[in-house]
């Protein structure tokens, strides 16, 4: 048969392309943080419209613990409190004034969108210091960029995409550190490391990670005494941040171990849990891997976990780069480690659905290692020259399906599993019966934050445990100060209803109006109004 | 004289791989042979309508040459349930219809000998050898022998779970020729006859198993390519599309047509598929959804809002790791368990790809083995239902089965060779459990909540060889009484050890003596 060859064929003129190519080449690090930025926005909108941005229960908590530093009864830094670590809630005290910032969740998504941003930008400068060229670079700012769980917790008002923003930023300085022994990088590395030492407790084990490596280093190259300095050095800045929230402790509630063993904290709420015999993973090291892996795997697929695997192990039999980068990128493994030693050692708990019981919770924690993997695909990517076409098929087949389902499990647990919380009916409540008359509610934000945040009521409508002698007088005197109350009957652990059961005569002086599955609302009978005070008369000889 | 005794050798290797391929086709004594009849229709554990997958073809087939229907009556309703559809007050079966279409011709044929099932089902055993030989091709275009070439193709058929496949009414061995058509045609250069056959075996793969076209995308991108082309001159850049590509879609054409004739036939409508409706649970009723539930990976029954979804698709990337863990790991249906020799073609595929010249046919055969592993770890049901093996990799252990000649070429080393035999030997063994026996072993959370329960590994097997029972038509009719089916498994075996030996040591010689 004859070879018939017909061809479309379309010409450019070259001098038309180059300057084109020029920029594109020239000016891909702006483009790329564009188009994050745009990316970024666009999903914050889609999440806010479609109500998903606000479906965390601690989301909601920590835009109400912002709030209440610059309003309320009782506001000030000291609103800051001891639950969670504090930067988040200070990066929010700018916008959070603002209702629409404060209620749409935009002032605690703001730190998110713009840390998603940095993050993409990073794993690009990453890469290139390990000699990535352009195509595997873009190649990892997309997987980690299109990636849907990054992509709804960079919408909301949580404190992961920050943290990693931190750490990300601690290796990249790290990395150029160990490349240059300039000390301008060792300072930079441990100022990112003290800011993510106030985000959450991954941080601290990153000091602990990155401190061993500078001592690995220096005692290495240059012995004892110049290990010492460098140390020091380091320590000085980057601990700086661990020695202020002892600090703050101690100031604020007289004890530097408050956050740690106090009755809010990470290790009374796992006591809890150890006792209902859910801390399946304590002393357990091999389920604890395999929750970890499982969760990394939900985070970001199968596929890319193998490829990232397979990535990390291309680093450390790469030719192209030298042994102290290679050991630098230790760095980008210490979530893996803190988080499985934290479930091993029980300070930590995650379920997911099918292992540890049968729903999620906190299985948002598997994020923690998705720039890592970015890294490390990108890395393989560039390395398996032969098998780019491969890869990059591949990895569009795989998201296109991430897509289509909308494949996201931190959606499934902010939705349906353990981390939401369904207050809409109490909140609603409270809004309808409350939000138009006079009179404070009486409710326990340790076990209602998401309550008083959905209620869409003022801070200032709410008597709780951070406005000191509101708190005191009102449950000690309910009825001078609470019109409503929002409490668990019959729960210890609602220090509202631990105090108010101690009233005399409190069931007589109150009508339950309202029985949800979180919580029960109690109105202060017409009788006993007469002497109930309305307004804050005790704001300005207390404000601190 | 050598080259004469050569060809006898390949001769009689082929007749011995046909009769080891005969050997396990399905059936039992009868009138002269049971299950031909309509009333000796069964679904008895190692028949041939042991599974509805089978069966709900089987009666589209018949109901196309007795009736000159696409709809079932009632009596093929009942027999192929719950894998149909119910379409207004009619019946469909739930499948594409490519398998049945095929097999109209063979059970023409044994309807005049009184046979039409066995003719039928010998649709398959056609293809299975056809696909011996197609990998026995593609091997030889790793730079092999024809010896080792066929003897990819035997490592194929006879060392994985293709054998038991091969007695079936089922889409995989149909689906693994057009897919080996389709990468051999890809092999060629881009011209408009070229173009036309791929197009054509693409929709051929489609009418047979819709995801084919997932598995069949990387050659499909690289068939696109190639017609395109990007010349630098000094001052401009062009681009030139070949017009011959356009003889992809006529390819697909006239099959596409026809598919889409079948679907305004049977649904209403030519682009909505049997499938798309769900299955139909004859006669209780649309409850097939809620059984199905209790099969999917442990970690697939999770909560998930699925208000948000763009588009419901059967492929989730949730069940990743419990689809990998199922296909490659486990002692359910893994490569690993059921039939190890294969995984020396990952071996192969890594050295070949080290070589320039084999270059575009390595990635071409590896993309689309991880294409086809890809795609079924995400399938909701990596286990295939009931099964033997990993069947829904039939496709990609072909492919891998064509690079284990090329390590073995590779390695010249007798001591490789006998290796390689023994591994060989034992997944023969093993193949020929399911071949002998059934296909329909549960996976294993089924397994274990059945009111009996019973092994959900190859065990299960070995329990009717222990017991006697054999689903080999052969057996059943020749053999039975005389010999142990202990005896007529180890023959198998042994023949199929034969005829890898056979091949090697032609091969083999014939190397020494250059």
């Amino acid at each position: 048969m004859k070879n018939y060859s017909f061809t479309i064929d379309l010409t450019i003129d070259k001098n038309r392309l180059q300057p084109l190519f020029s920029l594109l080449k020239s000016r891909i690090e702006i483009i790329l943080v564009i188009f994050l930025s745009i990316v970024s926005v666009v999903c914050f909108v889609i999440f806010y419209q479609n109500g998903l941005g606000l479906a965390y229960n601690d989301a909601r908590s920590h835009l109400d613990i912002g709030r209440r530093v610059v309003e309320g009864l009782k506001p000030g830094l000291a609103q800051i409190g001891s639950v969670w670590l504090p930067l988040p809630h200070l990066l929010m005290i700018p916008t959070i004034w603002n209702d629409f910032m404060w209620h749409s969740g935009l002032s605690g998504a703001l730190q998110s969108m713009i840390s998603y941003v940095l993050i993409g930008y990073f794993i690009f400068l990453t890469l290139k210091e390990m000699q990535v060229g352009l195509l595997g670079r873009i190649f990892a700012v997309l997987v980690f960029a299109l990636n849907v769980n990054i992509l709804y917790m960079q919408s909301i008002a949580m404190t992961e995409l920050l943290l990693l923003c931190t750490i990300l930023l601690t290796s990249y300085e790290f990395m150029l550190w160990n490349k240059n022994e300039k000390i301008l990088h060792l300072i930079k590395t441990a100022f990112w490391v003290m800011l993510a030492t106030l985000i959450r407790y991954e941080g601290w084990f990153l000091l602990g990670s990155v401190t061993l490596l500078i001592l690995v280093r220096m005692w290495k190259k240059k012995g004892y005494r110049v290990t010492e300095g460098v140390i020091i050095l380091f320590l000085t800045l980057a601990a700086w941040g661990i020695f202020l929230w002892f600090s703050w402790n101690q100031l604020i509630f007289k004890d530097a171990l408050y956050f740690m063993f106090g009755p809010f904290s990470a290790h009374s709420q796992q006591q809890q849990l150890q006792e209902a015999g859910v801390l399946v993973t304590k002393n357990n090291f091999l389920l604890s891997l395999k929750i970890y892996f499982y969760a990394l795997i939900f985070n970001s697929t199968f596929y890319i976990f193998l490829l990232s695997g397979l990535g990390y192990l291309w680093i450390w039999i790469d030719k192209k780069l030298n042994f102290w980068t290679k050991l630098s990128t230790l760095n980008l493994l210490s979530p893996l480690i803190f988080n499985v030693l934290a479930l091993f050692l029980g300070f930590s708990v995650l379920f997911i659905q099918g292992i540890s019981g049968n729903t999620w919770f906190n299985v948002r924690y598997g994020l923690m290692m998705l720039p890592s993997f970015a890294i490390f695909t990108g890395f393989l990517l560039d390395r398996l020259v032969k098998f780019r076409p491969l890869i990059i098929g591949l990895t569009i087949f795989v998201y296109f399906f991430i897509f289509t389902n909308l494949d996201a499990v931190t959606i499934d647990d902010a939705r349906v599993g353990s981390s939401q919380k369904n207050v809409f009916e109490v909140s609603g409540y409270l809004k309808n019966n409350a939000g138009d008359k006079k009179g404070f509610i009486l409710i326990s934000a340790a076990s209602h934050d998401a309550i008083i945040f959905s209620s869409g009521l003022p801070m200032k409508r709410f008597i709780h445990e951070g406005t000191g002698g509101y708190w005191e007088s009102a449950i000690t005197s309910p009825d001078r100060w609470a019109r409503w109350i929002v409490m668990r009957t019959y729960d210890n652990n609602d220090l509202t209803f631990k105090a108010v059961n101690q009233v005399p005569r409190f069931f007589t002086m109150y009508n339950l109006v309202a029985k949800y599955p979180f919580a029960d609302v109690y109105e202060l009978k017409e009788e006993f109004r007469k002497n109930l005070i309305t307004e804050p008369v005790l704001s300005n000889k207390n404000k601190q | 004289m050598g080259r004469f005794f050569s060809k006898i050798i390949s001769f009689v290797t082929l007749v011995l791989s046909v009769i080891l391929v005969v050997g396990v086709v399905k059936g039992d004594k009868g009138n002269p042979i049971f299950f031909q009849k309509e009333s000796q229709r069964d679904a008895r554990v190692g028949g041939p309508f042991e599974s509805t997958n089978n069966s709900s073809r089987y009666v589209l087939t018949e109901a196309i040459v007795e009736d000159q229907t696409l709809f079932l009556n009632e009596q093929r309703t009942r027999f192929s349930s719950p894998d149909l559809v119910k379409v207004g007050d009619k019946y469909v079966s739930i499948f594409t219809p490519g398998i049945s279409f095929m097999a109209v011709p063979f059970y023409i044929i044994g309807k005049i000998f009184g046979l039409p099932q066995l003719f039928s089902y010998l649709l398959t055993t056609v293809l299975a050898i056809l696909n011996l030989l197609l990998i026995a091709y593609l091997a030889t275009k790793t730079g092999v022998s024809k010896y080792l070439g066929l003897l990819g193709g035997v490592v194929f058929l006879f060392s994985s779970n293709a054998l038991s496949y091969s007695a079936t009414f089922t889409q995989h061995h149909a689906s693994t020729l057009f897919i080996l058509l389709c990468l051999l045609n890809t092999l060629q250069k881009r011209n408009f006859l070229n173009n036309l056959i791929f197009g054509f075996c693409f929709a051929a793969s489609l009418t047979v198993d819709l995801p084919n076209a997932f598995t069949l995308l990387p050659l499909a991108v690289y068939v696109l390519y190639k017609n395109i082309s990007l010349e630098g001159q000094k001052e401009r850049l062009k681009i030139s599309l070949k017009l011959s590509f356009v003889a992809v879609f006529l390819g697909m054409l006239p099959l596409i047509s026809l598919f889409a004739l079948y679907n305004k036939a049977t649904t209403g409508s030519s682009t909505s598929l049997a499938q798309m409706i769900g299955r139909y649970n004859y006669p209780e009723g649309d409850n097939y959804k809620q059984q199905l539930e209790t099969r999917k990976p442990q970690d697939s029954r999770e909560e998930k809002s699925q208000e948000f979804e763009l588009l419901k698709t059967p492929f989730e990337t949730r069940f990743q790791a419990s689809g990998f863990y199922i296909l490659m790991l486990s002692d359910e249906r893994s490569w690993l368990y059921y039939s190890p020799v294969i995984l020396l073609g990952f071996l192969g595929l890594f050295f070949a790809v080290r070589q320039e010249s084999l270059r575009n046919i390595t990635l071409l055969s590896f993309s689309l083995i991880v294409m086809n592993i890809l795609i079924y770890t995400m399938w909701g049901d990596p286990w295939g239902g009931w099964s033997f093996g990993p069947r829904y990799l039939i496709p990609a252990v072909a492919v891998m089965a064509a690079f284990v000649p090329y390590l073995l070429n590779r390695w010249r080393n007798l001591a490789v060779g006998l290796l390689v035999l023994a591994l060989f030997t034992y997944s023969s063994y093993l193949s020929y459990l399911g071949g002998l026996t059934t296909n329909d072993i549960p996976p294993k959370q089924e397994a274990v909540h059945l009111i009996e329960p019973i092994p959900w590994t190859y065990e299960y097997n070995r329990s009717f060889i222990e017991k006697n029972q054999s689903s080999s038509l052969l057996y059943n009719i020749f053999l039975k009484g005389k010999i142990d089916l202990k005896i007529y498994h180890y023959l198998l075996t042994a023949g199929a050890a034969m005829v890898f030996l056979s091949l090697y040591w032609q091969d083999y010689s014939r190397r020494t003596k250059k």
